[in-house]
């Protein structure tokens, strides 16, 4: 019962993982920039769900699609006024500028919101459901069907529907597309747009579960990295089996043997993996670029 | 098209250059403003982590410290002479609290720091204080070895994880032992702690001192303050079936374990949390109800401290500080915040005076007025009072036993600074 | 395997003059006489009376990330591999010379160069799968990543060697030389200025190596490197373990300077990317970038935090922001406004 407990949790925990990698691992495989800016997209989420919540009263699930049409025009907005100005340069120039971007918001948050640790609570999303003996919280279901719908809509989209075709299209052969007469630096910026509001979908997800506070991003945008990384680069359902993997080997390791050494466990496991498999786990079978 | 590259290649030069020379200027003209020399002010340095990690609490302590410098000037200064304040931000970094420290020294002349709330932080100024010989003024830290073996010029007010420890098990003997209905070395004891220097530094000290007492440790488990996910701990914890938890978190990671351990129903008949578990975001994040009858070990909250006992100048500061720091910052000051107080107090009304006396106010004078410093118990904000050992240590520092009650962390023991009597057992979660 | 479809495009307009460069002798008499006074002064200023020591540790600063930013060009900038995990090589050395000496007594002078060796080895071991298959570009900067995030947990998690979180203090035992501890504390300026001047040396003269020449081919043109007679792979691994170990002796020096080490501050993925962003900023195909970058974003980030000290959080703001914009503007650094200019271009060694 035990390990069936750290199994769920750590399902759980990897859902969200999943949710943090799906807009990085987006912008990754499309503009090909490395974006150290979406922990901070996810604090910024965070604290825009805190505000409707607040301030408006709203229920954080229902802030969804104000926070995620937000966030994909601020994500628009950073890339048309500032990724898209630096493509085809020097590309450690353009990480920077994502680095930049990040320490100032996150700090801009810091500095309006403070530094206390906020919460948004949600009456039934504490409650817990007992699976036959393995307890979990609504929320934490909640947001694994989340991730899991997420995933789909983000392949549906990217699979069944011309915008989507067109970016991964842009994704694979930029000059092709070209050719074909898609415009790449639109495709590129609704790539970029679409993996801010993942962040924000993120984070509705997420705020019951956490708590706000400057720093939140961080951690989990580190995760992200190592999720994209190990999942093949830029493949939507590589990633999320990637991320359910790892937040299950970290639970149970936790659970069963350390919890100290939890975390390195899982990254050394993987980092032989990566010798072994340097495409990443899942190939590049079902990749976006 | 030449001509064109040019112009364009000496306008960004131009930027740069114009970067480095504002830059360059400005370090320049930092170091005129700052040599005043002999001005009749008395200077410290505030350094806390206000943005990083440790941001929440460090926030907390940093301005608990700076209401009492702030009433202090607005009651006359030290002997009349008045206080400048040059705040710091230490970023959480170990190395960059460092560089803040000399900067404060050189270019404020700061005749004092006062920081800095972690350990870790602290270790990396203690040294900068000292070869400056300038005190490090240690309100938060509390890992037992923190400065430099034979460093004079560390000097701390709070009392160091072996407090809590002490706390913990007078608390076991005096009033848990009698409840549970079993001497003290038959309560199956688990303890859980964060596993940097704070968290580590407090089980540490409950092994040890539990060794005396035969305590019977079931279980001690360290995890990373930064974990996603505590439902582990809560599991190994709960296959251990203990009586009583002994935890010491920080902020983020203790809402992470609360949940968890409702989540799987882990129910213990007295748990007793440290530094997360005293936060305004414990209470905020699960409600009254939720945190109800939750221990809490440390310096007292000093917003439900019973402050009756106090000599009067303690109890007119505590009265008056307590209620400005809600007003103005949104929340009660409870430990964190305390510990500013206290800390500050302790300087200003006590140390300082002492070395304003003496003639310069230096390092060495401030050094040695708190070798003077003999405060009875009740004398300081906190309730404890003050005495400093060869090394700095107070050796009158204390922690307490409080209990969240109806939405409140109130000191329930030791009984002179008690509010309220504890409650027990601690409702299961199925009553929550 | 994994050929990059958007590789960055090489630089057209840029002159192809660049071997037979005689370098610093090129800058002509004024440049090279402007050089050599601003390192004279340089080394004078712990002289000048009454100076407080502030100014030497921005110096040290300067000193200490231009020795990383040039380190870091060795790899990222000559060898074109974007190395975002170089905390990992400068963990790896302040830990290696700290336990040493903790446990052993080892003179940290010993224990840097253990570090620096342990940091090279490190680098081969995860430099060497990557590049034999093909892992280049933002991909092997993502590995990189991972591995300073590795690094990191196992230095958190390893709590009987490490001390984990607690982090470790060193003590401080008097002022031997042998103990890399000086009472006259300028000493720690004059030490990390050489640090900085041997890699810069390395750096400059590894630039004009038959090596650097291989490197620099490698960055440009990887397939056609191969084409021609250079063994990839083991160029790549040169430059990464010599810029690993330069790190790794940078994180020596900080262990001694401040006396305590935890893992978030000497394994964090932020100081990972500060070193990027010296060498990025200043210009990171130089030698000098590194150097550069530092010189304008140290004194920047302490004039920030002086200024606007207790609000907290606004001096990151605008040094995020300023990062937006220089990188924005110049996105191949503050040298890199001179690459057009041919004289120039051989000077910095573009």
């Amino acid at each position: 019962m035990q390990l069936a407990s750290a199994a769920a949790s750590g399902i759980a925990l990897g859902a969200i993982y999943a949710l943090v990698a799906a807009g990085l691992n987006l912008i990754f495989g499309v503009v090909k920039i490395i974006n150290f800016a979406q922990g901070a997209m996810l604090t910024v989420a965070l604290y825009g769900v805190y505000l409707l919540d607040t301030h408006l009263g709203i229920n954080p699930y229902l802030t969804l699609p104000v926070v995620v049409v937000a966030m994909g025009a601020l994500g628009y907005v950073v890339h048309i006024g500032l990724i898209d100005r630096v493509l085809g340069k020097e590309r450690a120039s353009q990480l920077l500028i994502t680095f930049g971007l990040a320490m100032a918001l996150k700090n801009a948050c810091l500095a309006v919101f403070g530094a206390d640790h906020l919460s948004v609570t949600v009456a039934f999303g504490s409650r817990v459901v007992d699976l036959g003996g393995v307890r979990v919280t609504v929320a934490s279901l909640i947001a694994l069907g989340g991730a899991a719908l997420t995933m789909a809509f983000l392949y549906g989209f990217l699979h069944r529907t011309r915008a989507g075709t067109a970016i991964r299209a842009v994704a694979q052969q930029p000059d092709s597309a070209r050719l074909a007469g898609i415009n790449a630096r639109q495709m590129y910026a609704l790539a970029f747009a679409i993996g801010t509001a993942l962040a924000g979908v993120a984070a509705v997800l997420m705020s019951p579960i956490y708590a706000i506070e400057p720093d939140i991003g961080d951690a989990f945008g580190v995760m992200a990295f190592i999720v994209v990384i190990l999942g093949g680069l830029g493949s939507v359902f590589g990633a999320a089996a990637t991320a359910l993997l790892i937040g299950v080997a970290q639970s149970v390791f936790a659970t069963m043997i350390n919890v100290q050494m939890s975390t390195a466990f899982v990254f050394l496991v993987f980092i032989v993996l990566m010798i072994v498999r340097p495409n990443g786990l899942f190939g590049r079978t079902t990749r976006v670029a | 098209m030449a001509a064109r590259r040019a112009g364009t290649f000496r306008r960004r030069f131009g930027v740069a250059l114009g970067a480095a020379a504002l830059a360059a200027g400005s370090l320049a003209g930092c170091g005129q403003s700052g040599t005043g020399g002999g001005t009749p002010e008395i200077r410290i340095g505030l350094l806390f982590p206000t943005t990083g990690g440790m941001a929440s609490l460090g926030t907390d302590q940093s301005n608990g410290v700076k209401l009492v410098l702030e009433w202090a000037n607005a009651h006359g200064g030290v002997s009349g002479t008045k206080i400048k304040i040059f705040e710091g931000d230490s970023q959480s970094n170990p190395g960059v609290a460092a560089t803040v420290a000399q900067r404060m020294i050189d270019q404020n002349q700061v005749q004092v720091i006062v920081g800095s709330y972690a350990s870790g932080i602290a270790q990396a100024i203690a040294p900068v204080a000292q070869r400056n010989r300038v005190v490090l003024w240690e309100v938060g830290a509390v890992a037992p070895t923190v400065a430099q073996a034979g460093d004079r010029y560390f000097v701390r007010t709070v009392g160091a994880s072996t407090t809590y420890a002490a706390a913990d098990l007078d608390f076991l003997d005096g009033f848990l032992a009698a409840k549970l209905g079993k001497p003290i070395d038959q309560i199956r004891v688990a303890i859980a702690h964060e596993d940097g220097p704070f968290g580590t530094s407090v089980g540490q000290a409950l092994v040890a001192q539990g060794k005396a007492k035969n305590l019977n440790v079931v279980a001690q488990e360290a995890y990373p303050e930064t974990s996603a996910d505590l439902t582990p701990v809560v599991l190994r914890l709960k296959a251990t079936n203990p009586d009583v938890l002994l935890i010491s978190p920080l902020v983020a990671s203790t809402p992470l374990f609360w949940q968890a351990a409702r989540t799987q129903n882990f129910n213990v008949k007295a748990i007793i949390g440290s530094a997360g578990f005293s936060s305004s975001t414990f209470v905020k994040k699960f409600g009254a109800k939720g945190v109800e009858g939750v221990y809490d070990v440390e310096p007292p909250a000093v917003a439900h401290m019973n402050s009756a006992n106090l000599t009067a100048d303690a109890k007119q500061l505590l009265d008056e500080l307590r209620t400005q720091f809600t007003s103005t910052f949104g929340h009660d000051c409870l430990v964190h915040c305390g510990d500013g107080l206290g800390g500050g107090y302790i300087l200003v009304k006590d140390v300082l005076p002492r070395a304003v006396a003496a003639g310069a106010v230096t390092g060495d004078s401030i050094r040695a007025a708190a070798a003077k410093t003999d405060i009875a118990a009740g004398g300081t904000p906190q309730g404890f009072g003050a005495k400093f050992s060869d090394s700095g240590e107070n050796e009158r520092a204390r922690s307490v036993i409080m209990q969240w009650q109806n939405g409140a962390l109130v000191v329930v023991y030791p009984k002179e600074l008690a509010m309220a009597d504890p409650v027990y057992p601690m409702p299961t979660w199925d009553q929550r | 395997m994994a050929a990059r479809t958007s590789l960055p495009a090489p630089d057209l307009a840029a002159p192809t003059v660049r071997l037979r460069s005689r370098g610093l002798v090129e800058a002509g008499p004024v440049a090279a006489g402007a050089a050599t006074l601003v390192l004279a002064a340089a080394v004078a200023v712990p002289f000048l009376p009454g100076i407080p020591f502030y100014y030497l540790q921005v110096g040290i600063l300067i000193f200490w990330y231009g020795m990383l930013g040039t380190g870091w060009t060795i790899a990222g900038g000559y060898g074109g591999m974007h190395s975002i995990g170089h905390a990992a090589f400068l963990g790896t050395g302040a830990y290696t010379s700290t336990l040493l000496a903790v446990h052993y007594h080892l003179s940290p002078w010993l224990g840097m160069l253990a570090g620096m060796g342990l940091a090279a080895a490190l680098a081969l071991l995860i430099g060497y799968p990557c590049f034999r298959f093909g892992i280049r570009g933002d991909y092997f900067a993502l590995v990189t990543v991972a591995l300073g995030e590795v690094m990191y947990q196992v230095a958190n998690g390893a709590t009987p060697l490490t001390k984990g979180a607690q982090g470790l203090a060193l003590p401080y035992t008097g002022a031997s030389a042998l103990d890399f501890q000086f009472s006259a504390r300028s000493t720690f300026y004059y030490v990390v200025m050489a640090m900085w001047l041997v890699t810069l040396g390395v750096a400059y003269r590894l630039r004009r190596s038959r090596l650097g020449f291989q490197l620099v081919a490698v960055r440009d043109d990887e397939i056609a490197a191969a084409r021609g007679g250079i063994h990839v792979s083991r160029r790549k691994l040169t430059a990464l373990a010599v810029s690993a170990a330069i790190a790794a002796a940078a994180g020596t020096f900080y262990a001694q300077f401040i006396l305590f080490i935890d893992p978030g501050s000497v394994f964090g993925i932020t100081l990972s990317v500060q070193i990027v962003l010296m060498a990025v900023l200043g210009g990171m195909n130089s030698y000098l970038g590194g150097t550069v970058g530092a010189l304008l974003l140290v004194p920047l980030s302490q004039y920030l935090s002086t200024r606007l000290a207790g609000h907290p959080g606004v001096d990151l703001v605008i040094y995020g922001l300023v990062l937006v914009a220089l990188m924005l503007y110049m996105p191949y650094g503050i040298l890199g406004l001179l690459r057009r200019a041919p004289r120039w271009r051989s000077v910095i060694g573009w």
